[in-house]
């Protein structure tokens, strides 16, 4: 009977305009992503900006080289000393360098652009050492000896890459992702519970099928719609991190995306059975948001220690959050993501998380019977849980 | 052999007031079983434990001769007194839905479905929405449900309110029908001229209790009081002011009475139910030529009235 009622849910609810409609957004918007990921991977290989350098004096006094530092080219254009100020007014180049003074002077119009200054200086700097090194009688040799960089290493303790902010990429849009659908099919689930409650139909429903029964199947049909959407983003996201200019996103990565999807098939599980269980405690919809308020806490506290954790996946609230069920959904994929747990850690995560779904369906079975026949005011989760050991 | 329902000693408290001290009923197989007692006494919460909707707190519901279980009521089809439907679900779709939902095959539902619109005289509308019904079609509607999965026991409450004639001619028909099919139905209403013509039996129950209960006709015959309506082939002076004799009888029509809106031309009294017909037709008889002589006991309604008022003063 579970298969019937989640039928239900899945044929009428899934053939609505508005599902349709988001799905079918949802499928443009990760082909967009996709496309995006690609575009912006083959800009990446070739992007180069050009600098116009003007250089009042002799052309090649100024040896521009910008060693691809940057990906900025130099083009140098020989300007008259008295269309200088002109030319650099009114954008013809970028900046010019008059080297009829004295003193070298770079001439911007507004501001300086560091990189640019940093390179147009090391190119005059080498120009100017070299004069002064062949007024001493330095030889080249020597010259290169004597500017030769210190033989200086580096170790980084925890280096930042691609593969760092491609996890963490991934953690946090599947930390939003989980925190949408959950709160969005969640809400649905205890609107279609108030809606069965306040026309009445509930009594014939349960004149056949155990609470437990009506619930379970709600929360799967409704489930499975969501877990539709669910792939088809994480699907895009996979999509768009294949053909992005990541160059190596870890296997953690690709790794916390099927581990994902089953938090968030057992954290919308978990979710579902409360919803629908605080939905069944009123009987208008109009009441529907302040009763559902409790609900949206531990939502909203996943949603935030997970976001905490993926800045710092050791801390001890992140471990707490990945661990507890009403947060784990949330926090336990991105501390996969990071690749900051271990295996042991995870499946005792998931055993709490699909140990407290089950109890709790089986206390929402008991308070679902209790309060699905009683309309008028909302009733207290208290009362409902109370008169039923009665 | 279809089984029988029965219920004995029944008991439910919600909190500090007692819905139900001490019902009692049986439903036979083919038994229409009329249910009917004043408002707040207890008949939605008999029927609501029969569908094991509610939990009872005393007493026993038997069904083939065991203690009702969960999967039973999977054999009970249920109208409950405040209806409902899926708005958004077609008519088809939706009586098919319960069909499956009660245990029939996804075809037999399908086919039950189309069969039961047909009976009700909606197979025109299967494809439209429940919500683009009238209220009586809706009624059709919820009958359908409730019949779909070939229930061996009908428990109806308040079956026939808001419908209207043709519904009711319509629900009537199919109430009959199944009850020769063997089907037990036990169903409520306030209609007791409804219940008088449908039914063979009634339970009578008040605060909780089962107060009476058997044939409607032993219980019509139970009163202490008989219903006499004459009528003369000529009216006359003599006629107009003619009364039984002998005994303290009110008079319950008279057609002399201009604001009284009842077309007959019959003069009706309350007579004790002693009274000696053949005597009354007699002196009737006396004052001009008798065309009808009715002498019976009063309605269900009449009696049901008596009854509760009865239980009232007793307690």
């Amino acid at each position: 009977m579970i298969r019937e009622v989640a039928r239900r849910e899945i044929t009428t609810r899934g053939r609505s305009k508005a599902y349709r409609f988001t799905t079918l957004g949802l499928i443009a918007l990760m082909v967009i992503a996709i496309v995006a990921a690609a575009v912006s991977r083959s800009d990446g290989d070739d992007v180069t900006t050009t600098i116009d350098v003007g250089v009042v004096g002799p052309p090649d006094a100024v040896s521009l080289d910008s060693d691809g530092l940057g990906g900025i080219d130099f083009v140098v254009t020989p300007l008259a000393a008295d269309d200088l100020d002109q030319a650099v007014s009114a954008g013809d180049v970028d900046v010019a360098v008059d080297l009829t003074t004295d003193q070298a002077t770079l001439v911007w119009d507004s501001a300086a652009d560091p990189s640019v200054e940093a390179l147009l200086l090391a190119a005059l700097v080498g120009d100017q050492l070299d004069q002064r090194a062949a007024e001493l009688g330095i030889d080249d040799d020597a010259l290169d000896t004597l500017l030769a960089p210190p033989d200086v290493g580096q170790r980084f303790l925890d280096p930042e890459s691609d593969s760092d902010s491609a996890r963490t990429g991934v953690a946090i849009f599947g930390v939003l992702l989980l925190f949408f659908t959950i709160q969005v099919y969640g809400a649905q689930i205890a609107l279609v519970v108030i809606e069965e409650k306040a026309n009445r139909i509930v009594e014939i429903l349960l004149a056949l099928v155990r609470p437990r029964t009506l619930l379970t199947g709600k929360v799967i049909g409704v489930g499975v719609l969501a877990a539709l959407q669910v792939l088809i983003v994480l699907a895009g996201l996979v999509g768009a991190l294949a053909v992005s200019g990541f160059s190596d996103v870890p296997v953690s990565a690709y790794l916390s995306l099927p581990l994902m999807f089953v938090t968030f098939v057992l954290g919308f599980g978990l979710y579902g059975v409360l919803f629908a269980m605080v939905g069944s405690l009123v009987s208008r919809q109009e009441d529907a948001q302040q009763a559902l308020l409790p609900v949206y806490l531990p939502i909203f506290a996943g949603y935030i220690i997970a976001l905490q954790a993926a800045a710092s996946p050791d801390s001890l609230l992140a471990t707490i959050g990945a661990i507890v069920p009403f947060t784990s959904p949330f926090v336990l994929p991105v501390l996969v993501a990071t690749g900051s747990v271990s295996v042991i850690f995870v499946i005792v995560s998931i055993l709490l998380l699909v140990a407290s779904t089950i109890g709790l369906l089986l206390l929402a079975g008991r308070v679902y019977e209790f309060t699905l026949l009683r309309s008028g005011s909302r009733i207290k989760l208290l009362d409902a849980l109370r008169l039923n050991v009665d | 052999m279809v089984p029988r329902l029965e219920i004995s000693g029944l008991q439910k408290r919600f909190g500090d007031t007692v819905a139900l001290a001490d019902c009692n009923l049986t439903v036979e197989p083919g038994q229409l079983v009329g249910f009917i007692g004043p408002n707040g006494a207890g008949k939605s919460t008999t029927m609501r434990s029969i569908m094991r909707l509610i939990s009872i707190d005393g007493g026993e519901i038997t069904w083939d001769g065991h203690r009702l279980a969960d999967d039973d009521r999977r054999r009970f089809g249920y109208m409950p007194q405040e209806r409902g439907l899926y708005g958004k679900m077609k008519l088809q779709e939706q009586v098919a839905y319960f069909g499956r939902l009660a245990g029939l095959d996804s075809a037999d539902a399908e086919q039950r479905a189309s069969d039961l619109l047909d009976t009700v005289g909606l197979s025109s509308r299967v494809g439209d929405m429940v919500q683009d019904l009238s209220v009586g079609n809706q009624q059709r509607v919820q009958l359908a449900v409730a019949l779909v999965h070939r229930p061996e026991l009908l428990v109806l409450d308040e079956p026939f309110a808001g419908l209207d004639p043709i519904a009711v001619d319509v629900l009537r028909e199919v109430i009959v029908e199944r009850s020769a099919a063997g089907v037990g139905v036990l169903f409520s209403s306030h209609q007791l001229d409804l219940v008088q013509e449908l039914c063979r039996d009634v339970v009578v129950i008040n605060d909780g209790n089962t107060i009476a209960s058997g044939r409607v006709d032993d219980l019509r015959a139970s009163s202490g009081d008989r219903l006499l309506e004459v009528t003369w082939n000529e009216s006359s002076a003599a006629t107009d002011t003619w009364r039984p004799a002998g005994q303290d009888t009110s008079i319950e029509h008279d057609p002399a009475d201009a604001d009284d809106s009842v077309v007959t031309l019959g003069r009706t009294f309350r007579v004790d139910a002693g009274s000696d017909p053949a005597e009354l037709m007699r002196s009737a008889g006396s004052v001009g030529t008798v065309a009808t002589f009715r002498f019976e006991p009063p309605s269900l309604d009449d009696v049901f009235a008596e009854i509760v008022r009865a239980n009232g003063a007793d307690r």
